[in-house]
């Protein structure tokens, strides 16, 4: 498929000539690609792009791409990703909680009781 | 360098707080928690009335226990009430005292602390009432309540280590515990003295037979010297949470630089306001 894509004269091509001949690939391998090319970065106009935000495929400068579990994310994708997560570990955190109070609140009154009981005997 | 937080400076702080900046705080803390002194006191004394047979009935004592724990709700909520205040007096004018704070510690810390608070209430008793572990059980409530405020994370060891981080300034704490020692002994011998002085009072006055009444109101009427001491600690409750509170405060802004932010914007106001003028 790429050599079907691929113009005759490649070994002279330039970054911009490559970049038009991968038009079926995916953003990502277009972009590194044409990092040189006419694509920006979404943020910062004067710098040549360097990778699409695999959430909304905002080309994105060095500065501004994030790596998060392998992929590339902008800004605002990666907030919202890292929001989730935050959010899933709340969720697990408070039925933690929910359990700990229950067993930590039967412990205290039992331990409390029977301490006392013991703590009363022995003295006595 | 920053200088040391020495143990005046801290009662200094936690007395201005608790009594002239937030009274009402303070008074709400020490009706929140007189349920449980009560209950405290109730406890006491039918485990000193059961003596050696009360191992014979723990189940009866396993229910007084229950309303304890229960009477540790409203409590805690009282204690990390006046807690956030004191933060927030603390935090609102750098190292100053004496911005008001609104009411409000959020559901989500105050059950965060309550986990700790309960927690340390199930594990105090179980490590033995000993030399070591009693001042630990007259410091953990506290802690728990002072450290609520900053609670941030739920899950089942995330609230025990902010509470646990509330002990890492161990001077402080037992010169803390000595002095509240001996606060709740003197507040004792005030109440005591007053209830004598009153009843005094009242024989001189009236010239009943309070012969009932002087008995009630003796030292060997366990019951009295019981409530007497509860009333001691209440006294104390609110001074104890706001020193607790001052040294978490302080400890957690050397800790993590906020001491020396608050210090260079005084400085920078200063400039600015000498440029100004």
């Amino acid at each position: 498929m790429l050599a079907d894509t691929v113009p005759k004269d490649f070994v002279e091509s330039t970054p911009e000539s490559i970049a038009r001949a991968l038009p079926a690939l995916p953003d990502p391998v277009r972009m590194t690609a044409s990092s040189a090319g006419p694509r920006r970065c979404a943020h910062h106009p004067e710098r040549p792009a360097h990778a699409l935000c695999v959430s909304c495929r905002t080309p994105l400068c060095r500065g501004c791409a994030t790596p998060w579990e392998g992929i590339f994310l902008c800004a605002a994708c990666l907030a919202a990703r890292r929001a989730a997560a935050v959010r899933r570990g709340s969720v697990a955190g408070w039925i933690g909680l929910a359990a700990g109070l229950a067993a930590a609140a039967l412990a205290a009154t039992w331990m409390t009781a029977w301490v006392a009981a013991l703590f009363a005997g022995l003295a006595g | 360098m920053r200088e040391r937080l020495g143990l005046g400076e801290l009662l200094d702080d936690a007395a201005d707080l608790a009594v002239r900046t937030l009274p009402d705080r303070s008074a709400l803390a020490v009706l929140a928690v007189l349920p449980l002194r009560l209950l405290q006191v109730w406890f006491l004394d039918r485990l000193i009335e059961l003596g050696p047979g009360a191992i014979q009935h723990g189940r009866y004592l396993a229910t007084i226990a229950g309303f304890l724990t229960a009477a540790l709700v409203p409590a805690f909520w009282g204690r990390a009430e006046l807690a956030r205040a004191c933060q927030s007096a603390l935090g609102g004018e750098g190292w100053g005292v004496g911005r008001r704070a609104r009411l409000g510690i959020g559901w989500r810390r105050y059950l965060l602390g309550l986990y700790a608070a309960l927690v340390a209430a199930a594990l105090l008793p179980a490590a033995g009432w000993g030399i070591v572990t009693l001042p630990l059980l007259a410091l953990a409530p506290g802690i728990a309540a002072a450290t609520c405020p900053y609670q941030e994370r739920p899950g089942l060891f995330a609230p025990l280590g902010v509470a646990a981080r509330g002990f890492s300034q161990p001077r402080l704490l037992i010169g803390l515990l000595f002095s509240g020692a001996l606060a709740v002994l003197a507040a004792f011998v005030n109440l005591f003295a007053l209830f004598q002085l009153g009843l005094f009072a009242a024989r001189a006055a009236s010239g009943l037979d309070l012969a009932w009444w002087g008995r009630a109101l003796s030292i060997e009427s366990r019951l009295f010297d019981l409530l007497v001491a509860a009333g001691a600690l209440l006294l104390v409750e609110p001074l104890w949470i706001a020193a607790l509170s001052v040294l978490v405060h302080r400890g957690r802004a050397r800790a993590n630089g906020d001491d020396l932010a608050a210090w260079i914007a005084e400085v920078r106001s200063g400039e600015a306001g000498r440029a100004a003028a």
